[in-house]
């Protein structure tokens, strides 16, 4: 079982969202997040005024699936993710030890 | 009900007392479920309970060899004293003995103790001295409260009888109002954590406002007054009338019964009506059929309605025992600020005299100057007031006068005193006589995950919100400060989400209700379609701000045809923001604030051309000191006097400028000013490789500046430019200050030093009249000038404000690019005796956003609808002939 951790960019979810849904993804988190990674933030400047924004605003999903999903999962994200720019994000795979559905305690692959 | 203890249980084995435990709980659900009294299956239980406790301690003395007289008392406190527990509620017990006994019986209550959480009960328990309990309870509310429905138990009767009379002295009498004040304290604060709001879609039956423990501040408060906790005594002392007495009862059924039933479904403490148990408990009943909404919704109005009145009562109950000091009425009588005729102004308070309550029945003014008098004094109306105000409504004529429409408008107008005034409104039901919708949403559920409250309850919290926003340093309260119309965009929000509950969209259907309700409070025709605007696009600027890439220009220049002006987008701004925070606890955050933050100060970029308020003071003066530090005098002169003047000069240019311009340009500028003659124009032009563009700054004398705008722009379009960008201003004395960004069509790539000389002597003469503009422009190769095929053509559109600015009508323009636009509509303007004093021009691929802010010959904004209206419609002609022009192509 893998647990993906993807940072993409706000406006992106609705199309990550529709897209994981479409190859069968069933459940995620979803976090309001900030962050900036090469991006570093970006700096406006508008006639001489300058504005520095630090952190971008993100989302975070985290995703839990089977080993055997993984690919299709972090393709998906990508494919619908990209928009070819700086700061697009990244996704971040680990591995899981055990999942428990607290309702029913069902664990592992069941669990997801 | 009887109680039958006959089958003897071996209580001494703790599987045998779990087991007792879980058949009475079981017969607790069946009780409930045949439909029996709550209250009454909470006095069985309870003797159950009763019954199974003494056992255990008698088995805890025997196995101590301690008699059963020994001197000690076992009490039930709280709920368990009022012979009120749920099946699984904690069970509030006391024990008390004298510190001697305390050493005897010490083995023997912990033995108790522990056999109780063997039993798997949920003990709340302390052990205590009497003195103790007296000290304790003087200093813990709570405790003091669970002493009032104390019970005896077990042990010496004499203990409890001499611990009730220290308590009753010490703690409940010592003096009465000061337990009274705690426990009214206590209780608000918990109104407070609970979302201060009977509405609740999920609410805590016990401890959200109307809840069970509003019951149980009714009865500590008796009891403080009249040493009796029965609400009865209340009635007896014409606290309350019968009818209230009456709801009390109903509701403390009604409320017991569910708790029951949250427990007995949940098999635990549920306290909480989630909506899975709304759910289940209408299936129960049979009443979801098809539609489970409306059968939830049904199950939900009558909690409401229970609740409701008992909060009310209970508020009202403790306001009215509620007397202010000697001191606290002198101060008021003092500092209060003079109170109107008919009406005092007591500690926050606004009492109105006997004569005037007289008047309210015949005239429903009267009744709206309660209200405006209330929230101009920023003062809480009284419990008695409000109830008369109440009994009134049913005899308010059809349609309100056109003088409650405007005393109305007058309360949405006013700051701090809005929100209670607006919910005494609200509560007297006077708000569904001026907005008839308004009650399709009282207690409507709202069925998703999303919201805390109810669509009346979040309504009237979108008020609070944006109160709040007053004086707040955020981009918000900066937007909020800058709103003009606060009693439109007031007004709005009460109709936000009056759509709801109906079928369709609820923005669309609430677009429509707010034009009705416009014509019926006699809104002006301008306000009323602002408030349907609103209406209908609240959800709009979340839904960009939260879903879309900001950086893409294409959707900014949409939205901010969609809003049009500066102020409408404050309005929705600030709109958006008070609904989200309103939703419910914790949905606000900062990430959401500065997504929303974000688009509204890039779309008033531009929509005004210039960035947001809350920025323009600190940009000012790091201008101010930025010019005063590298700005070096061309001519030799006194660098103090030289610091006076450039102080002087800044003061006279106007924010735009300096808000928009490079600080060092600034400097340069105000050296050219400085050296200006009355006769002279000077003009630079700056290429720059990166963007391929020239732009010529322009300082002229104030002789040059009448028509100076489209002279340039028509010079500039004569040669065959395209403008990208332009800005123009004038000092306080006249002096034209303007810079255009362009890019010259002559050439590919570098333009020469020669051909930016050229333009700028071209731009002196048409400035000093050597030559005309028209002259050059219709000699000029415009129609050899490449046009850009139109895929799409996007309507134009103009719209004129006169709100967003204290000094200028302003002008929005979306069009498509064509060549000669600008000087097309520089010519309007000067053809209708109009000076454009700043403009800014913004072009986004193929759609340009103009703004001008425009005054006209004596230096006013134009307000006369007979000149606007045909300013509106040339500039209309104009931009659609030239977009036919394009189209044709």
């Amino acid at each position: 079982m893998k647990k993906i951790e993807a940072i993409i960019r706000h406006y992106k979810l609705e199309d990550v969202k529709a897209a994981l849904t479409a190859v069968g993804v069933q459940g995620m988190t979803v976090s309001e997040v900030r962050g900036f990674g090469r991006q570093r933030g970006h700096k406006e400047t508008y006639r001489g005024a300058e504005y520095t924004v630090d952190f971008m605003p993100k989302v975070k999903m985290e995703i839990v699936v089977a080993e055997d999903q993984l690919e299709t999962v972090v393709n998906c994200i990508c494919e619908s993710s990209r928009t070819g720019q700086v700061g697009d994000g990244k996704i971040f795979v680990s591995s899981l030890e055990q999942i428990v559905r607290i309702r029913t305690g069902e664990s592992g692959t069941e669990a997801i | 009900m009887t109680t039958d203890f006959s089958n003897a249980i071996d209580f001494s084995s703790p599987q045998n007392r779990r087991e007792f435990v879980a058949t009475k709980r079981r017969e607790v659900a069946a009780r409930q479920a045949s439909g029996a009294s709550g209250i009454e299956i909470c006095n069985w239980y309870s003797d159950q309970m009763d019954y199974l406790l003494q056992q255990m301690m008698t088995l805890a003395l025997a196995a101590y060899d301690v008699p059963a007289n020994a001197e000690f008392a076992l009490i039930c406190v709280g709920g368990n004293g009022r012979r009120r527990p749920a099946p699984f509620s904690d069970v509030d017990l006391l024990l008390v003995c004298s510190p001697v006994a305390i050493e005897r019986i010490e083995a023997v209550l912990s033995a108790f103790v522990r056999d109780c959480w063997d039993t798997g009960l949920q003990l709340g328990h302390s052990i205590r001295t009497p003195e103790d309990v007296v000290g304790f309870a003087n200093e813990d509310i709570q405790f003091a409260t669970s002493l009032v429905d104390m019970r005896f138990l077990m042990g010496q009767q004499q203990i409890f009888d001499q611990l009730d009379d220290l308590v009753e002295k010490k703690v409940f009498r010592d003096p009465v109002d000061r337990f009274v004040d705690a426990c009214v304290a206590s209780r608000r604060e918990e109104w407070l954590a609970r979302g201060d709001s009977v509405n609740q879609l999920e609410p805590d039956i016990k401890r959200s406002p109307g809840g069970l423990r509003d019951l149980h501040l009714i009865r500590w408060v008796t009891h403080a007054q009249f040493s009796d906790s029965n609400p009865t005594s209340l009635l007896e002392h014409n606290s309350i009338h019968a009818q209230e007495l009456a709801v009390l009862s109903q509701a403390d059924e009604f409320l017991t019964s569910l708790r029951l039933e949250l427990h007995c479904r949940a098999g635990l403490k549920q306290d909480v009506l989630t909506r899975d148990l709304q759910l289940e408990i209408v299936r129960s009943r049979g009443e979801a059929g098809v539609d489970f909404r409306k059968a939830i919704e049904k199950f939900m109005q009558e909690y409401f309605r229970q609740t409701s009145r008992v909060a009310e009562i209970a508020r009202r109950v403790t306001e009215t025992e509620h007397h202010p000091s000697l001191l606290a009425r002198i101060k008021s009588v003092i500092l209060s600020p003079r109170s109107p005729k008919g009406f005092s102004i007591l500690d926050g308070v606004l009492n109105a005299d006997d004569n005037l309550v007289a008047s309210l029945k015949n005239s429903p003014e009267r009744v709206m100057e309660v209200f405006r008098t209330a929230a101009q004094h920023q003062v809480a109306l009284p419990a008695e007031l409000r109830r008369v105000i109440g009994t009134l409504v049913a005899k308010l004529p059809p349609e309100p006068s056109r003088k409650s429409c405007h005393l109305f408008r007058g309360i949405l107008r006013s700051g701090l005193g809005l929100p209670p005034t607006l919910r005494a409104i609200y509560e007297t039901k006077v708000l569904d006589w001026l907005i008839p919708e308004v009650a399709e949403i009282r207690c409507l559920m709202q069925f998703n995950q999303y919201h805390s409250y109810t669509v009346d309850e979040h309504t009237l919290k979108t008020i609070d919100e944006v109160v709040a926003f007053a004086d707040d340093d955020s981009p918000v309260g900066a937007a909020y400060d800058s709103v003009r119309h606060k009693a439109t965009l007031h007004a709005a929000l009460i109709l936000h989400d009056i759509g709801k509950g109906r079928d369709g969209d609820h923005s669309l259907i609430g677009e429509q209700i707010a034009e009705k309700v416009g014509v019926r409070l006699q809104v002006a025709e301008h306000k009323k379609q602002m408030m349907m605007f609103l209406v209908r696009h609240h959800l709009v600027m979340p839904d960009i701000a939260f879903r879309r890439d900001l950086t893409e220009q294409g959707i900014l220049t949409d939205f901010a045809r969609l809003v049009s002006a500066p102020e409408s987008l404050r309005m929705l701004y600030v709109l958006s923001v008070a609904d989200i925070k309103a939703v419910g606890p914790d949905v606000w955050t900062d990430w959401k604030g500065d997504l929303l933050a974000d688009l509204y100060n890039r779309t008033m970029l531009i929509l005004s051309g210039r960035p947001i308020n809350h920025l323009e003071r600190e940009r000012l003066q790091l201008v101010r000191e930025h010019v005063k530090a590298n700005g070096v005098p061309k001519v030799e002169t006194n660098r103090e006097q030289w610091a006076e003047w450039v102080d002087r000069q800044l003061d006279d240019l106007p924010p735009f400028y300096l808000m928009m311009e490079d600080p060092n340009q600034i400097a340069h500028d105000l050296e050219n000013i400085r050296q200006l003659t009355d006769t002279e124009v000077r003009i630079e032009g700056a290429y720059d490789d990166e963007t391929d563009t020239v732009t010529y700054h322009i300082v002229a004398s104030s002789r040059y500046e009448a028509g100076s705008f489209h002279k340039i722009t028509g010079l500039l379009s004569g040669l065959r430019m395209d403008i990208h960008g332009a800005q123009s201003c004038t000092t306080q004395k006249g002096t034209l200050v303007a810079s255009f960004l362009v890019s010259d069509n002559d050439f590919v790539g570098k333009v020469s030093e020669f051909r930016i000389e050229e333009v700028c002597n071209a731009l002196s003469d048409v400035l000093t009249n050597k030559t005309t503009v028209e002259h050059i422009f219709r000699r000029s190769g415009l129609f050899r000038m490449k046009r850009k095929k139109v895929i799409q053509p996007v309507a134009p559109h103009v719209s004129i404000d006169n709100d967003c600015s204290e000094k200028h009508t302003v002008i929005d323009v979306f069009a498509m690019d064509s060549p000669g636009l600008l000087y097309t509509l520089a010519l309007v303007l000067h053809q209708h005796k109009l000076s454009a004093q700043l403009t800014r021009i913004a072009t986004n691929v193929d759609q340009v956003v103009d703004v001008f802010y425009v005054v006209d010959e004596a230096g006013k904004k134009i307000k006369d609808g007979e000149r606007l209206h045909p300013l509106w419609k040339n500039l209309m002609d104009e931009l659609q002939q030239l977009q036919d022009e394009l189209t044709k192509q």
